[in-house]
């Protein structure tokens, strides 16, 4: 039995996943004992059509999210996915065009791998670097583009620092050079006021679990706009415009529409709920010595604290802090023993990457939930430095 | 201990007690220290010795590093009190790694330790461990 197994976790690590809300798991549960939703939504007999119904109302409720047409979202088993799927399907489509793209290297790695896969393609990758705070300055994605660039790939929110781009002015500048902008917005949707229908945006990427969804199914948007297409990367089927073919999950979809439901019945309550602990959570542990933020403070997404703490390790700290849920660097490569590479991206030392915990809030996550992580974030760091070596003292 | 879990009992155990981390007591007058350090990853220890006669009177650490590095040293601390100083140099990697269950990606950890050790036993002895 492991320590946490007789104690209460205080989960803080949304940004890696959030809780099913009930609502969505009630939705779901429903759909899996429906007489008719089992059947294969691309069958059309009676069965089939009962489920594919439930598949295009799920279509419509994360449409009305975004405020996107339902017929530009293709169903995917993930952010992951779609952003496989609009990267290597954008390139590739253009690529007798061009074959030169541009991303960061502080993207999700999601991102990143499939940029260099492309490289070994035959692609040329331009690698734009954020300043210090995070944040891509227009100049630099100004100055990074060329005549052969088709395609842009910036997140919105960023997993780890949770630091904010500017995707309406970066959308609009790939717009007027006639360049395929996607971004990776894992995220942000269902968190922030996304508005499909005016942004400058023709590829997003988006996942139901970060938003109090199920795992396993996520969504990408293709804007409907001549030149803005992507060939499939997957094959055996003619599902979904042939664009993704494969069985769809029918309550795995049912799951995310009524997450996305949720997410725009709340939006305005989760983004004060959010900003509320994040900066309770600041104020209770801001003033410690050798504590600094990661990240820009001004363009911050209000569900991710990321600090850096002097004399501790970000590792010990993640098993000091139980049964508080935190991440040391981003969730998907907590196991590696790597320091972040988006931290280090930033200027941050090996070393100060390594110091780095991520906290990240959901709608399910209380005040009092907040106190505790206080609590035991100053008692873990007082046992860790007073085991540390004098020099990373503070 | 499954997959899932990284640490094994004795490293949670050792990381959350460890009862030797810390300075010497003021009351040993023949002490020695020694550290190691990883350069890349910064991880850190320091190990501080007191002996008397070729003897281990009391051994305490300081470390910056993953829970394993800190059981790992926690644990050399408690094995070698009361033993010769000697013994140091007998010190097998592989038997902590396998007690620890430390997993083959953080070997690197349990060496720093072993270097601090060897140190050790040559601020203590005058004398390097035989290779």
């Amino acid at each position: 039995m492991t320590r946490t197994d007789s104690q209460a976790l205080v989960y803080l690590d949304n940004a890696a996943t959030t809780r099913v809300d009930p609502r969505v798991a009630a939705a779901m549960t429903a759909c899996l004992s429906d007489d008719r939703a089992f059947a294969n939504p691309a069958s059309i007999h009676l069965a089939g059509r009962a489920a594919a119904q439930r598949v295009e109302r799920a279509r419509e409720q994360l449409a009305g999210l975004l405020n996107a047409r339902a017929r530009d979202l293709i169903w995917t088993s993930g952010a992951t996915e779609s952003d496989n799927l609009a990267i290597i399907g954008a390139a590739r489509f253009r690529a007798n065009r061009g074959r030169h793209l541009v991303t960061m290297p502080t993207e999700h790695k999601a991102v990143v791998d499939t940029f260099k896969a492309l490289e070994r393609e035959g692609f040329e990758v331009s690698w734009l670097q954020p300043a210090a705070d995070g944040v891509l300055a227009l100049s630099e994605l100004e100055t990074g583009l060329r005549p052969d660039t088709q395609l842009v790939s910036i997140m919105h929110v960023n997993n780890e620092t949770g630091v904010m781009q500017d995707i309406a002015a970066i959308g609009a500048c790939c717009q007027r050079h006639d360049i395929l902008f996607h971004t990776d917005a894992a995220q942000s949707v269902g968190k922030l006021a996304i508005d499909l229908d005016a942004l400058p945006v023709d590829l997003m990427s988006m996942t139901a679990h970060k938003f109090h969804g199920p795992q396993g199914i996520g969504a990408l948007y293709i804007a409907d706009r001549p030149g803005c297409q992507v060939q499939p990367i997957l094959f055996g089927g003619g599902q979904q415009r042939r664009l993704r073919p494969g069985t769809l999950p029918v309550h795995l979809i049912v799951g995310m529409g009524e997450a996305a439901e949720l997410a725009r019945d709340n939006a305005g309550r989760d983004y004060q709920h959010l900003s509320m602990l994040r900066d309770r959570l600041w104020q209770g542990i801001g003033a410690f010595p050798g504590i600094q933020r990661n990240g820009s403070e001004k363009e911050a997404f209000p569900g991710i604290l990321n600090v850096g703490v002097d004399g501790v390790e970000g590792e010990s700290l993640l098993l000091a802090i139980e049964p508080v849920c935190v991440a040391s660097g981003s969730a998907c490569n907590s196991r590696s023993g790597e320091s972040s590479y988006v931290l280090r991206a930033l200027g941050r030392s090996d070393r100060e990457a390594q110091s780095a915990i991520r906290f990240s809030f959901g709608r399910d996550t209380a005040s009092a939930d907040v106190d505790t992580a206080i609590e035991r974030f100053a008692a873990a760091v007082r046992h860790l430095r007073s085991i540390a070596p004098p020099p990373d003292i503070a | 201990m499954d997959d899932t879990e990284p640490y094994n009992p004795l490293v949670r155990q050792y990381f959350v007690n460890p009862a030797h981390a810390g300075d010497l007591p003021g009351e040993y007058s023949e002490t020695s220290s020694a550290e190691a350090s990883e350069s890349e990853a910064g991880a850190r220890v320091r190990l501080l010795l007191a002996a008397r006669d070729g003897q281990i009177l009391a051994m305490r650490f300081r470390a910056w590093g993953c829970p394993h590095l800190i059981a790992a040293a926690e644990a050399v601390c408690e094995r070698y009190a009361g033993e010769p100083v000697e013994s140091l140099a007998r010190f097998e990697p592989q038997e902590l790694m396998q007690k620890l269950a430390v997993p083959v990606e953080k070997s690197g950890r349990i060496l720093l330790l072993e270097d601090a050790l060897r140190s050790l036993y040559g601020s203590a002895t005058g004398r390097q461990v035989d290779q």
